[in-house]
C-alpha cells in the first residue's frame, strides 16, 4: 500500500434516532440536506479540499444507502489510484465477529485497514456534522504543537456547554481537563468530535480500550479522559466559523433555515470550498404560470405552480396550483397536489400529498399523530414514501410515519 | 447498440446563429438552461447503449473540450473505446481538412481499429431524444446499406436554407437526394444522421480520397443511390435542429411547453451534461417569477417571465426580464428591462438599462460584454 501522511476515518454509523422516522431507512449521514446535499457531504468534501484523498467511512446502521451514494466517491475527486474513499462496515474474522460497540471500538476493529496505509496521522471526524473545515490547518497545527492528540472545539453559550464535551485548556491550547457532558461545565469549549492522532498514540490506545472492560469504548467518556490522564499532549485547536451538529429535527431545520439568510457564514457558493454532491443530470427546475418563489432554495427537476416562501425545495419536487408552501423543507421527488398548506414543515422523499392536504394549519390539533419526543419547536415531520390522501389535516408536532387515507365522514384513519 | 460506433461532427461554424458561435462551434451553444447543444445527440448514442463515440472538430473547439473532457459525465471515460476527440490532423499531405471527407479520412486508422459492425455518423445540432435506437433496429430489419434519418416538414411553413431533402419509393428506398437546396419538392428533410456498414465507410472513404472527391453527402448518398440498399428512417421522437438564431431561440422557448419537457427530459433517458456542482437557486424576497426554466446557481430578486436562466445568473431587484435567455454568470443589475434578449454567458448589465428585441429579432449580447 502508499504510506500516507495522514488518513481521515469518519463514522457514519449512527443510527440517529432523534431524526425519528427520517433515518428509519438510512444511516444520518446520508439525511438530504440544504436542497441538493447530504449531511456526509460536509465531511467528505472537506477532506478533499483539505488534501486528504484516503478515507474510510464506518457505516453499521441501515448502510445500504449510504453506500450507494459514496459509490467510488468520484462526486468528491476521491475517485483516486493511490487512495480513494471505503466503505468500512462492521465484518466477521476467522474467531470472531461483531457489531461497532462504540466510536473507539469502531476504529479498533479497522486497525488492519489503517495500518496498511501506515500514515503518521489519523483524523476521526463525525459524518453527521454541517460545516466548512480545512482540516490540513488542524493538521499543520498538531505537527506544531507536536501533541499527540489534537481535538477541535467551537465556542457554545455557556448554558448550552452541558450538553458537549468541554476542554478546559491554557494559553498554549495544551487541554487541561476534559468532561463529556459535565454539570458544572468549567468553559465553553466544546469538542466538534474531530481528532488528530498520531498513528502510534491511537493505536497503542484502542488496544488499552479494548482490553478494558469497564470501558463503553468511546472516545469522548473513554479514550481522550484516559490519555489525558496519562499526561501526553492533548491539543485544543479552536475552529471559528459555522458548525451545526443536525441530531435533531428541531436542529435540521434550523441549519436548513440558515442557508436562507444571506449572513450566515454557511456560505455554500465559497469557489474555493465548494460543498461537492453526487447529483444526477437532471433538467433545470420550472415556474409556472401560477408559480411563485421567494426567501427559496430551489434545485433541478422541480415544477412549481404553486406559492412558496422560506421553504427549501430538494430535486425533482413537484407542486400544484393553489398550494402555498411556508417555512418548510421538501425533500426529493416529493408530488404535492393542488391547494395544499404546508407550514413548518419536513416532508421526507418520495410523498404523495394529495389535493387540499393541510400541514400545520393554525388551530389544527392531531394528537394521534404527535411526537413531541422527535418533534419540537412547533415542526412537523412527514416520513419519506407517505402518501397523504385529499383533504387530510395533520396538526403541529405531528411525526407521520404511514399513508393516511382520507375518510369519508371527514376524520381519518391510519 | 455496443456494436455501433458513432461519429459526431462538431465541425460546424455556420454564420446564421451568429455572435453565439463567434468564440464556439455550434455543438458547445448553451442550450435549455444548463446544457450544450452536443449533449443531446451524444446522451442518445449513450442511451443506446453505444460505448465508442468520436467528436470530429474543426476550430475554436476549446470550449467544447472544456465541457466533454474525459467523456466522464457521459459515461465514456473507458478502458476499452469511450469518448474520442478530433482536433484537425495536419500531416505532411495535408494542412488540416475544410471538407468531411478529408475529417473523416482522418479518422481511418481509427475507424479500422474499432471493432463495431456499424457506424453511426451525426450532426452535433440536435435536440433529440429516444430516437437512435429505432432508427438502429430499423436499419437492421430492412438489412440496409445505409439509412437516412429524415423529418417531415411543411414547406410552408419552414425556412428552407441549404437543407437537404430525400425521395423515397413505396418501399421507403431513398431513390433521390437535393443537397444544400432552397427549392425542393420533398417534404422529407434529413436530419442529419446516416447508419452505415462501418467496413462499406471505410471503403467510400478510401475511394473518395484516392480519386480527390470531397463532397459529403454526394458520395455517401448520391453516388450510391441504384447501387446500395439506402433505407430512410422517420423520426417519430421529439426532435429540433438549430442552425439559425431564430432556431435557437425558439427552440429554447419551446422547454417552457410541458410537453416539450416531458418529451424531451424523459426519466428514463437521462441528458448527460458537465456536472459543476452549482449550489441551489436562491430566490430573494423580491423574485416574481413565471413561466421560466431556470438553472441551479442563480440569485434572482427582480421579474422574471418566460425565460430561460441558466446556470449562476444574478438578476438584481426591479430588474424585470421577459422572453428572453439569459446565459451562465450573466449578472444584471438594479431597475433593468430585457425583453427578447439573448444574453451570452458573463454579461454584465449595468443598472437602469432597457434592452428590448423582438420576437422575431431578438437582442443578442456577445459573450463577455458589459453594457455601462
Amino acid at each position: 500500500m502508499y504510506k500516507k501522511e495522514c488518513i481521515a476515518m469518519i463514522l457514519a454509523g449512527g443510527q440517529g434516532s432523534r431524526l425519528g422516522s427520517l433515518t428509519k431507512k438510512i444511516a444520518k449521514p446520508a439525511v438530504p440536506f440544504g436542497a441538493k446535499y447530504r449531511i456526509i457531504d460536509f465531511a467528505l468534501s472537506n477532506c478533499s479540499h483539505s488534501g486528504i484523498n484516503t478515507v474510510g467511512v464506518l457505516t453499521q446502521y441501515q448502510p445500504l444507502e449510504l453506500n450507494t451514494y459514496i459509490g467510488n466517491g468520484r462526486p468528491w475527486d476521491l475517485d483516486v489510484s493511490n487512495g480513494g474513499v471505503f466503505v468500512l462496515p462492521p465484518y466477521m474474522g476467522a474467531e470472531k465477529g461483531e457489531w461497532y460497540k462504540g466510536t473507539a471500538n469502531a476504529i479498533y476493529q479497522n486497525i488492519d485497514f489503517i495500518a496498511d496505509f501506515d500514515p503518521k496521522y489519523v483524523l476521526i471526524l463525525s459524518g453527521d456534522h454541517i460545516y466548512k473545515m480545512d482540516y490540513s490547518k488542524m493538521l499543520k497545527y498538531h505537527i506544531e504543537k507536536n501533541a499527540d492528540v489534537t481535538i477541535s472545539t467551537i465556542t457554545v453559550p455557556m448554558e448550552e456547554a452541558s450538553r458537549f464535551g468541554i476542554l478546559t485548556y491554557d494559553k498554549t491550547g495544551k487541554v487541561l481537563q476534559f468532561d463529556e457532558k459535565p454539570e458544572k461545565p468549567l468553559s465553553d469549549q466544546a469538542s466538534m468530535g474531530i481528532y488528530v492522532f498520531n498513528w502510534d498514540v491511537l493505536k497503542e490506545e484502542l488496544l488499552l480500550d479494548e482490553n478494558n472492560p469497564n470501558s463503553s469504548h468511546d472516545f469522548g467518556k473513554d479514550v481522550i479522559p484516559n490519555i489525558l490522564k496519562k499526561g501526553m499532549r492533548i491539543y485544543g485547536y479552536p475552529f471559528k466559523g459555522y458548525w451545526k451538529d443536525v441530531g435533531t429535527i428541531s436542529s435540521l431545520w434550523e441549519a436548513n433555515m440558515d442557508l436562507l439568510e444571506k449572513d450566515t457564514d454557511i456560505d455554500l457558493d465559497d469557489p474555493n470550498w465548494p460543498i461537492m454532491a453526487r447529483s444526477s443530470a437532471l433538467p433545470p427546475h420550472y415556474i409556472g404560470k401560477h408559480g411563485e418563489v421567494n426567501k427559496s432554495l430551489v434545485t433541478e427537476g422541480c415544477e412549481i405552480d404553486g406559492l412558496v416562501s422560506h421553504s427549501i425545495l430538494f430535486s425533482g419536487v413537484k407542486i400544484g396550483k393553489g398550494s402555498k408552501i411556508v417555512d418548510s423543507i421538501i425533500m426529493n421527488n416529493t408530488v404535492i397536489g393542488e391547494n395544499v398548506y404546508i407550514n413548518k414543515a419536513i416532508i421526507g422523499n418520495d410523498c404523495v400529498i394529495k389535493n387540499n392536504v393541510s400541514i400545520n394549519e393554525e388551530g389544527v390539533q392531531t394528537p394521534e399523530y404527535e411526537s413531541k419526543k422527535i418533534c419540537s419547536n412547533g415542526i412537523s415531520l412527514i416520513a419519506p414514501n407517505v402518501v397523504l390522501d385529499k383533504n387530510v389535516k395533520i396538526g403541529k408536532l405531528s411525526m407521520v410515519t404511514t399513508s393516511i387515507k382520507e375518510n369519508k365522514k371527514g376524520e381519518q384513519l391510519s | 447498440m455496443k456494436d455501433v460506433l458513432g461519429i459526431v461532427f462538431a465541425d460546424e461554424h455556420t454564420t446564421k446563429i451568429g455572435e453565439l458561435t463567434a468564440r464556439r462551434p455550434l455543438a458547445a451553444i448553451p442550450v435549455a438552461g444548463r446544457y450544450r447543444l452536443i449533449d443531446f445527440i451524444l446522451s442518445d448514442m449513450v442511451n443506446s447503449g453505444m460505448i465508442n463515440i468520436a467528436v470530429v472538430t474543426q476550430n475554436n473547439y476549446h470550449s467544447l473540450m472544456d465541457h466533454l473532457g474525459s467523456g466522464k459525465a457521459w459515461n465514456l471515460s473507458r478502458k476499452k473505446y469511450g469518448l474520442y476527440l478530433f482536433p484537425p490532423y495536419a500531416s505532411a499531405e495535408s494542412i488540416g481538412h475544410d471538407n468531411r471527407i478529408d475529417s473523416l479520412y482522418s479518422l481511418l486508422s481509427y475507424l479500422k481499429h474499432s471493432t463495431q459492425s456499424y457506424v453511426i455518423l451525426s450532426e452535433s445540432n440536435l435536440l433529440v431524444n429516444a430516437t437512435l435506437q429505432n432508427a438502429f433496429k430499423h436499419h437492421v430489419k430492412t438489412g440496409a446499406d445505409i439509412t437516412v434519418l429524415y423529418e417531415t416538414v411543411d414547406k410552408n411553413e419552414i425556412e428552407t436554407d441549404r437543407d437537404s431533402f430525400i425521395y423515397t419509393n413505396e418501399k421507403d428506398e431513398v431513390i433521390d437526394i437535393e443537397i444544400n437546396t432552397n427549392y425542393n419538392e420533398s417534404c422529407k428533410r434529413c436530419i442529419g444522421v446516416y447508419i452505415i456498414d462501418r467496413n462499406l465507410l471505410i471503403h467510400i472513404i478510401e475511394n473518395c480520397h484516392a480519386r480527390g472527391k470531397k463532397g459529403y453527402l454526394m458520395n455517401l448518398i448520391s453516388r450510391n443511390i441504384g447501387r446500395l440498399n439506402i433505407q430512410s428512417y422517420q423520426i417519430h421522437a421529439y426532435l429540433k435542429r438549430i442552425a439559425t438564431i431564430q432556431e435557437f431561440y425558439n427552440v429554447n422557448m419551446e422547454v417552457l411547453d410541458k410537453k416539450v419537457r416531458e418529451r424531451l427530459f424523459n426519466n428514463e433517458y437521462t441528458i448527460y451534461t458537465k456536472i459543476k456542482d452549482t449550489i441551489p437557486t436562491t430566490y430573494l424576497e423580491n423574485a416574481k417569477v413565471k413561466n421560466s426554466f431556470i438553472a441551479d446557481g442563480c440569485e434572482i430578486d427582480g421579474t422574471v417571465e418566460n425565460s430561460i436562466i441558466f446556470r449562476g445568473v444574478k438578476i438584481k431587484k426591479g430588474t424585470v426580464i421577459r422572453n428572453s435567455i439569459i446565459m451562465q454568470q450573466t449578472e444584471i443589475e438594479q431597475n433593468c428591462t430585457l425583453e427578447n434578449v439573448i444574453a451570452d454567458k458573463l454579461v454584465f448589465i449595468h443598472e437602469g438599462k432597457t434592452l428590448i428585441g423582438t420576437k422575431d429579432f431578438p437582442v443578442v449580447i456577445p459573450k463577455e460584454k458589459v453594457i455601462l
